[in-house]
């Protein structure tokens, strides 16, 4: 049995008031691509930006035994933690490739042109559209190529735990296909584990292995993983 | 019968990059089109000449035979012409009764300051908008008085539409309406602009869901490289061969 290296505990979170995660809990295999299937409004990315020490939480966070709570989302990424926000957060007056280099640079310990250059050529390799527009301003591409870049500022780092929240959004059908196809290869070919939030069931079902539902709050694990999301079961759940 | 939306030989190009050429399509009222095409395919930009926000290189944009291609954004609105975006934007501290009610009371000038006034004074009488009855269509009724800037992605999505419905307008437009819903709400939204159809009102969105465009659209464009690649009905279009190699893949 893989070790885990995500483990959350009651986990709470919230707006103001408004609390939205209560107590939730889950853990992620090492070197697995977990889904994470919830309604519209029900948290998941505010799950994402707890995670990632965005907002405010209480409970506990530990990537690969390190205790996250604390630690600002910088340090957290520095331990190997990367989100990809919903929405294309990219810089729209830089070029691709500056895009790729505020990200890199933003570690004091990834300094050096030459391992910026290798992850540029690596990025270049699983996106070739991003190669063609290296030197476009980001604000000047469409919205699936500004969502294909928004995706490699997270994985510029090559990080150990990759939250994608919705990353499909906004992607033709060909590019969903090749999309999921990375992120299987990231995880067969670099161990990289990857929490996947995603409406779109069909390309969710084809990478997942392990399943979580949020609902009022809470996580809960569906035993069958992604062979479960074609049950009728689980929407009528949600 | 006039059409409702007539876009006539469009090309636009940014810097080096020839983005539309030549596209040419027509939407009668009461029928509802999809706009498709790879990522980059010049969807958005030509939705943006359509509602005014880019200036085409050439051709033109007929709103119920009048030639509306010189004037602004807010009077193709005026004139019932609207549009959503992909990417949610909203008033992040306007409550969601409020965030509706202002679309619906635009000022004539387009005049940001002018349409808040206008709203003001109107109080919760607003013209022919029917708020309550809006957000209980978009199933926002719950976060009435939520501030907009609190919505998870999924109801900010619900309140564009909302925003949309508000304005009552004769074409409305939609870029990418139901990316980031949850199941349940895109066959919920299918049926409001199925309704919108009903009504008599033209409809033209883009959207990468194949199932919503099936079935929502009896008309579909697809757009490669910025041309116009194959036009028609939904079905002839999307089992053309060529638009599954391009666009839908094996």
């Amino acid at each position: 049995m893989t070790a885990d290296l995500l483990n959350v505990t009651d986990l709470s979170a919230g707006y103001g008031d408004h609390r939205v995660l209560q107590d939730a809990s889950l853990n992620v295999r090492s070197g697995s691509v977990c889904g994470l299937i919830g309604s519209n409004g029900a948290g998941k990315t505010t799950l994402f930006r707890a995670l990632m020490g965005l907002i405010a939480s209480t409970g506990q966070v530990s990537l690969g035994g390190l205790a996250l709570n604390g630690l600002t989302p910088l340090a957290r990424r520095q331990a190997g933690m990367s989100y990809v926000p919903q929405e294309r957060n990219v810089f729209p007056n830089l070029s691709v490739e500056e895009n790729l280099e505020v990200a890199y640079s933003t570690l004091p310990t990834s300094q050096g042109t030459p391992r910026f250059r290798s992850r540029c050529d690596y990025l270049y390799e699983l996106f070739p559209r991003l190669a063609e527009r290296r030197f476009q301003l980001a604000g000047s591409m469409s919205g699936g190529e500004q969502r294909t870049l928004a995706i490699s500022l997270g994985l510029v780092h090559e990080p150990r735990m990759l939250l994608l929240d919705e990353p499909t959004t906004g992607l033709a059908p060909l590019v969903v296909h090749q999309l999921m196809n990375t992120i299987a290869t990231l995880n067969a070919e670099r161990g990289m584990t990857t929490i996947v939030v995603e409406q779109n069931i069909l390309s969710l079902s084809r990478i997942a292995e392990d399943l979580y539902v949020l609902k009022d709050g809470r996580c809960r694990r569906l035993e069958g993983g992604a062979a479960a999301l074609g049950s009728q079961k689980i929407w009528e759940y949600l | 019968m006039t059409a409702a939306l007539e876009v006539r030989n469009v090309s636009k190009h940014f810097g080096g990059i020839q983005v539309l050429t030549g596209a040419s399509f027509e939407i009668l009222p009461g029928t509802v089109t999809a706009l498709i095409g790879s990522n980059g395919a010049g969807k958005s930009t030509l939705l943006n000449i359509v509602s005014g926000l880019t200036k085409p290189d050439a051709g033109e944009i007929f709103l119920h035979g009048e030639n509306i291609s010189t004037l602004p954004a807010h009077a193709r609105a005026r004139r019932g012409l609207t549009r959503t975006f992909q990417h949610v934007r909203c008033f992040k501290t306007f409550s969601v009764t409020e965030a509706v009610q202002f679309a619906g009371t635009p000022a004539t000038d387009g005049n940001f300051g002018r349409s808040l006034l206008r709203m003001a004074g109107m109080g919760h009488r607003s013209e022919g908008v029917r708020v309550d009855e809006i957000l209980a269509t978009c199933r926002l009724e719950s976060r009435a008085d939520a501030a907009c800037g609190s919505l998870s992605y999924g109801e900010t999505k619900l309140l564009m539409l909302a925003q949309s419905l508000a304005c009552n307008a004769a074409v409305q437009c939609f870029d990418e309406l139901c990316a980031g819903l949850e199941p349940a709400l895109i066959e919920h939204v299918e049926g409001v602009m199925q309704d919108l159809a009903r009504r008599g009102m033209a409809v033209l969105f883009i959207e990468h869901n194949l199932q919503v465009v099936r079935n929502l659209a009896q008309h579909c464009v697809f757009l490669h490289q910025g041309c116009m690649y194959r036009q028609g009905t939904t079905a002839t279009v999307l089992e053309d061969p060529e638009v599954v190699r391009l666009y839908l893949g094996q």
